[in-house]
């Protein structure tokens, strides 16, 4: 028997035993049962054909159904599936990648470490940026300073610089460390703001003399963050690019 | 640009990536480190060692499947794609700014985000406007997700335009459906 030949209604019931990320009852009482994708389409077990507007979760970059990846992944299976990559061994197809990522997305960035998703990258970066500092004798420099309304990841620490409360609220205490400072988003900038301007060149506008270049600016960034409680009170989640240029002073 | 990161001038110590490094066949992400930070570790006595991993750490399977994903995305030209798509899902998507619910649309590349609010100008987020929109699109086969008051967009690079202009149209028929 293959998952295929299951129709839409014994799916359901059997996925009653099944918890559900970021899961409620109302939103799951008739779930969308996804059967197979072509492309951009996904096929529903109920025989609905769904143009996958979010590509999964953000990731499906080369569409559903290509026939490429899975001949390697069963070729790589075969050969060697898994084993440990801890130090002292490592296997061909993580070596060859990480070669092939080394210097691509930057040319200071040519060491990669493997993760199986995003909320594991982050708690390691958070991780690796306090060893950094450790080793560099500054055992005390430990804070991280996030957006509010920004989505970093759902894991203990990765939880803590997600700048969205529905994440925080029943989770508490937070890991500790995390700072939340207001997010780039022009249509939602309460000030005055010009056409191509970005929140941060605004707000620096509006507090003339805060340049930032100078030492001040941080400090007042950290006294936008709600006393540096680590919680902040955006009222809801956003899309929105990150706005890089007000993060450099930091 | 493959990274987001390489949209502005940025100099990173440290890149967390995830996501579209399979296009999710296989399970995998990662962090790239500056050369500043791997001397560090290099450098380090044994009892100061990097003491992080996961079992699935650099996982053969999944990282083959990484390597042949990123190939495909270069031999198809997808990035150039994405931008092309982009702009024409942003262009169409800014047409049902004349929606009194639609307050704000906005994106990059080959993501949009389309706000909906009770009233162009309070602004007021409408949840369950934008909840009803993602779900009467889902029935009309769409497949959006509501980010709070936010309709998120993100399809697959590969879309063509006549796919990105069915993701205009049967939205703007849902929200018209709507009101």
């Amino acid at each position: 028997m293959t998952h295929a030949t299951l129709d839409h209604a014994t799916v359901v019931e059997m996925d009653k035993k099944q918890l559900h990320p970021v899961y409620h009852p109302s939103i799951h009482k008739d779930p969308l049962v996804v059967e197979r994708g072509e492309g951009v389409w996904i096929y529903s077990a109920d025989g609905r054909k769904i143009l996958d507007g979010m590509a999964g979760l953000w990731n499906v970059n080369v569409g559903y159904g290509n026939e490429e990846l899975p001949r390697v992944a069963y070729d790589q299976m075969r050969n060697l599936a898994y084993t440990s990559n801890f130090s002292g061994m490592t296997n061909p197809p993580s070596a060859e990648l990480a070669s092939i990522l080394a210097g691509m997305a930057h040319p200071s960035l040519n060491t990669t470490f493997f993760t199986s998703g995003g909320s594991e990258s982050n708690d390691s970066a958070f991780k690796t940026a306090r060893y950094f500092w450790y080793r560099k004798g500054k055992k005390d420099k430990i804070k991280f300073i996030s957006r509010r309304a920004g989505y970093h990841g759902i894991t203990v620490a990765a939880t803590a610089a997600t700048g969205i409360p529905r994440y925080h609220t029943m989770f508490g205490p937070l890991a500790p460390g995390f700072i939340h400072i207001a997010h780039p988003l022009v249509y939602r900038y309460p000030g005055d703001i010009t056409p191509g301007e970005t929140v941060g060149q605004a707000a620096a506008r509006a507090r003339r003399g805060d340049s930032a270049g100078r030492p001040g600016y941080r400090r007042r960034l950290h006294c936008r963050t709600d006393s540096g409680r680590g919680r902040c009170h955006c009222a809801t989640r956003r899309l929105l690019p990150p706005g890089p240029r007000n993060l450099r002073p930091l | 640009m493959m990274f987001g990161q390489q949209q502005w001038d940025l100099r990173p110590d440290i890149m967390s990536f995830a996501k579209g490094i399979t296009s999710g066949y296989m399970q995998l992400g990662g962090i790239q480190i500056s050369d500043e930070i791997r001397e560090v570790m290099d450098s380090a006595e044994t009892a100061d060692m990097w003491m992080h991993g996961f079992t699935y750490s650099g996982h053969a399977a999944a990282c083959a499947v990484g390597i042949k994903n990123l190939e495909i995305i270069a031999r198809d030209n997808l990035v150039a794609n994405a931008q092309l798509m982009g702009e024409r899902l942003l262009a169409g998507l800014q047409k049902l700014l004349e929606f009194p619910c639609v307050g704000d649309v906005r994106g990059r590349g080959l993501i949009c985000g389309v706000e909906i609010v009770k009233d162009k100008g309070s602004k007021e987020v409408d949840l369950a406007k934008t909840t009803a929109i993602q779900n009467a699109a889902l029935a009309r086969g769409l497949r959006t997700r509501a980010v709070g008051n936010t309709l998120a967009f993100a399809p697959p690079l590969v879309i063509n335009a006549e796919e990105v202009d069915k993701i205009v149209d049967i939205l703007g028929a849902t929200i018209d459906a709507i009101g």
